[in-house]
């Protein structure tokens, strides 16, 4: 029979963090605010009586692969929550601040990162969220490809990472209705380009979402699960 | 055929709605006669685009607001009006008395907001409505949508509806399962476009408005059908009808939801009851009995949902 039917919620979550020097004094919090996320989400979720059967987070913390090399970008599998909380929140709790070089980091190379995850795209009920924290603008892609560990296959420049995110008419290499994403970032290049130009995207405009105060966040949150 | 009133064609009507959050909910609705015309309509406040809250509306959100303000304007038109919307100028003048509403509500806002981008805009909401006037052989239903929210009509042999979803595909069975980011809703911006048509109706049938609460929440398009014609079989009457899909549509909503219902041209509710459970029969043995225990199998929905379609997009 028709009532006795429920869809039920697949939700990934990919979190990126800046993990230069300059985040020190906010690091703490974001790394707090990180962790409480995906709580939080599966709040708001169960609030509106809507239930996620399968939710897995992944972290990127990332850096500068100019100035940092080795320590530029470190990426985790999927963690399944909440078999695996123990292993994601010592993951989220090791991130420590250091490096960077100048100002602006390889954002838009993490951000690379996140869109190529290897999502649940099997689920009929599915959503894919990226979330990024930073205190400062993006490199242009390519910035640090001298690095030896920078990697092969990455887009090539802001318009190729704008195809990868992809559109209605063009989908990019993520599922066009299930793709979020959540910067909280400063308004500087390129995070402002991406809120200007892509879909599905909401920017709290902070550095690395300081000063969030409640009533954005749960509008935030409001935002991504009534989307569902 | 001697012209009949409005009130003599439509045998009942009815509204129900559901929050899912109690007091927080974003949908609107109207059930209306005025002169020799009778108006249903829904309004669904978009909860995603439009989370942004408010201060200067005691940090109620965009949604919630939207819905309520574009819910008054229709109303206003209506009565103040005694056309129906289905040529460019009274469809100029709904769209004018819309955008009022959106002015008095972004007239009053000094606030400075840090959410921005794509999935952020002021005051969105669908609509889903219909107009209905009597002519020399029935009546012409005239329709007007924007977003997701639908019309729908009902006659012993099927359910078709009559609007086409602002979403990433026209096919309703999809957008059941990939929540489409929506490509058309009302906003204070402007930036919308009311779609507009008209049916003309002579026959015993049902023609309602629904927001996505309704039947997004069900595996495929036929079971909303078999949905309804579950509760008109059951019920003893239009009441108790209303309880019933209203108790229905709550055990499986995820979200709000809004039906506002005609029933047309039946001249009792047993006569709309045998007809329903004729099609009710015939649906179960053609759809239902081959996919109501293998909700898994979408391969399986699909070949089901290709068959039905064929009569289900008839007016789309």
């Amino acid at each position: 029979m028709a009532s006795n039917y429920r869809l039920d919620y697949s939700v990934d979550l990919v979190l990126c963090i800046d993990a230069t020097s300059s985040m020190g004094p906010v690091i703490k919090m974001v790394k707090q605010n990180a962790l409480n996320f995906y709580r939080d989400l599966m709040g708001v979720m169960a609030e509106k009586n809507k239930t996620c059967a399968n939710l897995r987070v992944r972290v990127i913390a990332f850096r500068d692969y100019k100035y940092d090399r080795e320590d530029a970008m470190l990426v985790t599998d999927f963690f399944e929550l909440p078999a695996q909380a123990g292993e994601f929140e010592a993951c989220v709790k090791s991130i420590e601040p250091m490096g960077g070089g100048d100002d602006p980091e390889d954002g838009l190379e993490a951000l690379a990162y996140a869109m190529k995850s290897k999502w649940n795209r099997q689920a009929v009920k599915k959503r894919h969220v990226i979330a990024v924290w930073s205190d400062d603008g993006t490199h242009e892609l390519g910035f640090g490809k001298e690095a030896p560990n920078y990697p092969n296959g990455m887009a090539k420049n802001f318009a190729e990472l704008t195809q990868w995110w992809g559109n209605r008419s063009n989908p990019g290499v993520m599922d066009d209705s299930a793709k979020r994403l959540l910067l909280f970032t400063p308004s500087k290049a390129n995070w402002t380009n991406i809120q200007a130009a892509w879909n599905n995207v909401i920017h709290y405009e902070s550095e690395a979402g300081n000063g969030l105060i409640e009533h954005d966040y749960k509008q935030i949150l409001n935002a991504i699960v009534n989307s569902i | 055929m001697e012209k009949r009133s409005i009130t003599e064609q439509l045998s009942d009507t009815f509204c129900i709605a559901g929050e899912a959050v109690s007091g927080h909910g974003e949908d609107a609705f109207l059930n209306l006669i005025s002169g020799d015309r009778a108006l249903l309509a829904v309004f669904d406040g978009c909860g995603g685009l439009g989370s942004r809250e408010y201060a200067a509306f005691d940090n109620h959100t965009g949604a919630y607001i939207a819905s309520r303000a574009v819910c008054g304007a229709f109303h206003d038109w209506f009565l103040g009006s005694d056309r129906l919307p289905d040529n460019e100028a009274e469809i100029r003048k709904l769209n004018q008395a819309i955008m009022s509403a959106y002015v008095n509500c972004t007239s009053s806002l000094k606030e400075r907001f840090s959410l921005k981008g794509s999935m952020v805009r002021d005051f969105p909401t669908t609509m889903a409505a219909v107009v209905m006037a009597a002519d020399d052989d029935g009546f012409r239903a005239n329709v007007l949508w924007a977003g997701d929210s639908r019309v729908y009509f009902w006659d012993k042999n099927s359910l078709y509806q009559l609007t086409a979803d602002d979403a990433g595909s026209k096919d309703a069975l999809k957008n059941l399962y990939e929540d489409s980011q929506l490509t058309n809703v009302l906003s204070s911006d402007g930036n919308f476009i009311l779609h507009s048509k008209t049916i003309h109706v002579n026959r015993p049938s049902l023609i309602f408005a629904a927001t996505d609460g309704c039947f997004g929440y069900l595996p495929t398009p036929m079971d909303f059908e078999y949905l309804l014609l579950e509760c008109i079989t059951e019920a003893q009457n239009p009441a108790a009808l209303r309880s019933l899909v209203n108790e229905r549509l709550k055990e499986l909503a995820g979200d709000d939801y809004s039906l506002a219902m005609g029933i047309l041209y039946y001249d009792s509710f047993r006569a709309l009851q045998k007809d329903a459970a004729v099609r009710k029969r015939e649906l179960y043995q053609q759809q239902i009995q081959y996919i109501e225990d293998r909700r898994d199998d979408f391969q399986l929905m699909e070949k089901y949902w290709a068959v039905y379609r064929n009569r289900y997009e008839r007016y789309l």
